[in-house]
């Protein structure tokens, strides 16, 4: 799979979790609408942070190891204080639910899990499977 | 003679602020201290950025392969990240130990102690960094083992996520439900 491919599937899987949340949220929130507005919020910018990262390494990788190390580990506290701005504009805001905002930016994190680790029922079968068995 | 008992005297000082500004006060250390956590997605993306460019010096023809398991791998390695900034945060702008009543120094300490627990977020961002440096520097070697390479790896992220977890967990806990207030 090439990396566009995987963004793109990431990106999808994102919206489709944020989707089910959404419509989880629908019926558990009270105040359904800043809750939409958080995860909406969160969402956004966990995609626009994730294509960020690709570009920093990206650029990464084409460089000595040791400036590479350096270079994304600048650009990493770049991409913090973007999530404190927004984490911080979340809980200013009365329109902006805090934890929608956190689900959606943590959203990305389970996708990648869900996309890259529990795609292959075979491979967990096999961590149990007993040697002995084969 | 005057009292040379310094942690007493330490506490007395203490006590005569005011209560809401004591906790402000620890609130204010907590979210420095939980800050100290973002050192370690930073430590953990650089090295994973490190072996990604060591992986395709060695083999430039698997630079797309190692590119995209770095990508995903430092993109977990992010999580106790903005877990320790949103503890910080809410410490600094949506605290609800300020209006929790008790004894101010139960209190302030529980935001002192919210703040502590997140530098735990340090282990799982380097470890998971690693295990991204790791991951993308044997893609770079074996392009062949990807989706295994990639999957070990991410079960071990995951697993590596688990101390950031509690130490949010014992964090929330401290400053939305308080255990030590029932024995004041």
């Amino acid at each position: 799979m090439s990396v566009k491919e995987t963004q793109v599937n990431i990106l999808i899987g994102a919206l489709l979790l944020n989707g089910f949340f959404g419509v989880v949220g629908f019926f558990v929130v009270e105040d359904y609408f800043p809750y939409l507005g958080g995860i909406l919020f969160g969402v956004i910018i966990a995609l626009l942070n994730f294509r960020l990262l690709f570009l920093t390494l990206d650029r990464a990788v084409k460089m000595p190891p040791a400036k590479a190390q350096a270079y994304a580990t600048s650009r990493y506290f770049i991409r913090y204080v973007i999530t404190g701005v927004v984490v911080y504009v979340s809980i200013r805001a009365q329109h902006i639910n805090v934890l929608g905002t956190i689900l959606g930016l943590i959203s990305l994190k389970l996708v990648i899990f869900k996309t890259q680790l529990f795609n292959s029922k075979a491979y967990f079968k096999n961590i149990f499977k007993r040697k002995e068995e084969k | 003679m005057e009292n040379t008992n310094f942690i007493m005297q330490f506490l007395e000082w203490l006590h005569s602020f005011d209560r809401k500004a004591l906790i402000l006060a620890a609130s204010a250390i907590g979210a420095g201290l939980a800050m100290i956590a973002g050192i370690g997605p930073g430590v953990g993306q650089g090295y994973a950025a490190g072996k990604g460019a060591e992986a395709v010096s060695y083999n430039p023809k698997s630079s797309k392969q190692a590119t995209m398991v770095m990508l995903l791998g430092a993109a977990v390695a992010e999580t106790s990240g903005i877990l320790s900034l949103v503890i910080a945060l809410i410490l600094l702008f949506a605290n609800p130990l300020v209006n929790l009543p008790g004894a101010a120094l139960v209190v302030g300490a529980s935001a002192i102690g919210a703040g502590l627990s997140m530098i735990a977020g340090i282990g799982p961002g380097i470890g998971q960094g690693y295990a991204a440096g790791k991951g993308t520097e044997m893609v770079g070697k074996r392009p062949r083992l990807q989706s295994a390479i990639i999957r070990t790896m991410f079960l071990g992220q995951a697993v590596a996520q688990t101390t950031g977890i509690y130490a949010m967990i014992i964090a929330l806990v401290l400053m939305f439900a308080n255990p030590l207030m029932r024995y004041l």
